[in-house]
C-alpha cells in the first residue's frame, strides 16, 4: 500500500513536470514566432498537452475520488474548448484585416479575389481543393492547375 | 517533499504567467493579445488545480472549472465583437470613399453584423 502511494506520487510528479516542460515550449514558440497564425500553432500545445498533463498529474496525486472526477471534467472541457478558442483567434486575425490575402495567402481556393468574400460562398466546394479527398476524384483542370502551382512553388523555392 | 515540489511548480507557473502578461502588453495585433489571454487562462487553470492539491481544499477545483468556462466565453465573445467592429469600420470607410464598390462589401457587412449580433447574444 505504501509502495503504491509512493509510485502514484512519483508518476504524478513526472506528469506535472512534463506539463511544465510543454508550457515552457509553448512560451518559447509564442515568443519566437513573428506572426499570429504561427503563434496559434505554438499556443495550442500548452492548452492541450501542458494543461492536460498537469491536470492528469494532479489527478494521480489527488487519488480516485469525487475531486478527481472534477479534475477529469476540467480536462475534458479544456480539450473540447481549446480548438474552438484557437479557431476564433484565427478567424479574428483573418476577418479583421481589410485585405487578408496580403498577409496570409490561401492557395487553391476557387475565388481568387478577396479571401473574406470567398469564404462564405466557396467554403463547401471541397471538390476543388487538392488533397481533400481521393486524388482520383479531382477534375483534370484542377489537376493541371495544381501541378502548375507546385512547379511555380518549386521555382520560387 | 511533495509540498516543496508543488511550491516549485506554482512558482514556475507564475513566472510563465508573467511572461504571458508581457506578450499581452507587447502584442502588435488584437489577435496576439487575445491569444495571450487564452494562454494565461490555461496556465491559471493549472495553477489553481495545483493549489487545490497544495492546500488540500477540493472546492478550489470548482473555481478552476468556472475559470475555464469564463475564459473560453471571454475569448469567443471578444473575438466576435472585434470581428464585427472591424467589419463595420471598413464598411464605413468604403462608404465614405466611393459608392460603386459597395455591392461587393454588402456580403462582408452582413457577415460582420451577424457576427456582432452573435457576440451580443453570447454576452
Amino acid at each position: 500500500m505504501n509502495i503504491l502511494n509512493i509510485v502514484r506520487y512519483f508518476l504524478g510528479a513526472v506528469l506535472i513536470t512534463g506539463g511544465l516542460v510543454f508550457d515552457v515550449i509553448q512560451l518559447i514558440g509564442f515568443f519566437r514566432y513573428k506572426y499570429v497564425m504561427n503563434r496559434i500553432h505554438a499556443a495550442a500545445i500548452g492548452d492541450t498537452l501542458g494543461g492536460g498533463l498537469i491536470l492528469l498529474g494532479v489527478f494521480l496525486i489527488n487519488g480516485f475520488n469525487l475531486a478527481g472526477l472534477k479534475i477529469l471534467f476540467i480536462m475534458a472541457f479544456l480539450w473540447l474548448t481549446s480548438p474552438v478558442a484557437a479557431h476564433m483567434v484565427g478567424k479574428l486575425e483573418v476577418l479583421s484585416k481589410e485585405h487578408p490575402e496580403d498577409c496570409c495567402p490561401v492557395k487553391n481556393l476557387p475565388g481568387a479575389g478577396s479571401l473574406a468574400e470567398s469564404i462564405p460562398k466557396d467554403f463547401l466546394q471541397v471538390k476543388e481543393m487538392p488533397g481533400a479527398g481521393n486524388p482520383a476524384e479531382i477534375s483534370p483542370e484542377a489537376d493541371v492547375r495544381i501541378r502548375k502551382e507546385k512547379q511555380t512553388e518549386e521555382e520560387q523555392a | 517533499m511533495i509540498h516543496n515540489f508543488l511550491l516549485i511548480v506554482l512558482g514556475v507557473l507564475s513566472v510563465m504567467s508573467l511572461l504571458c502578461l508581457l506578450r499581452l502588453v507587447l502584442g502588435p495585433t488584437a489577435a496576439d493579445r487575445l491569444l495571450a489571454v487564452n494562454m494565461l487562462g490555461g496556465m491559471v487553470i493549472s495553477a489553481i488545480a495545483v493549489l487545490s492539491l497544495l492546500l488540500e481544499e477540493a472546492y478550489l477545483l470548482d473555481i478552476s472549472f468556472i475559470y475555464a468556462l469564463i475564459s473560453f466565453l471571454a475569448v469567443v465573445v471578444l473575438a466576435q465583437i472585434y470581428i464585427g467592429a472591424s467589419r463595420m469600420q471598413y464598411r464605413q470607410q468604403e462608404d465614405s470613399a466611393a459608392g460603386d464598390e459597395s455591392t461587393e462589401g454588402n456580403n462582408e457587412y452582413a457577415a460582420g453584423e451577424a457576427a456582432k449580433s452573435a457576440g451580443e447574444e453570447g454576452m
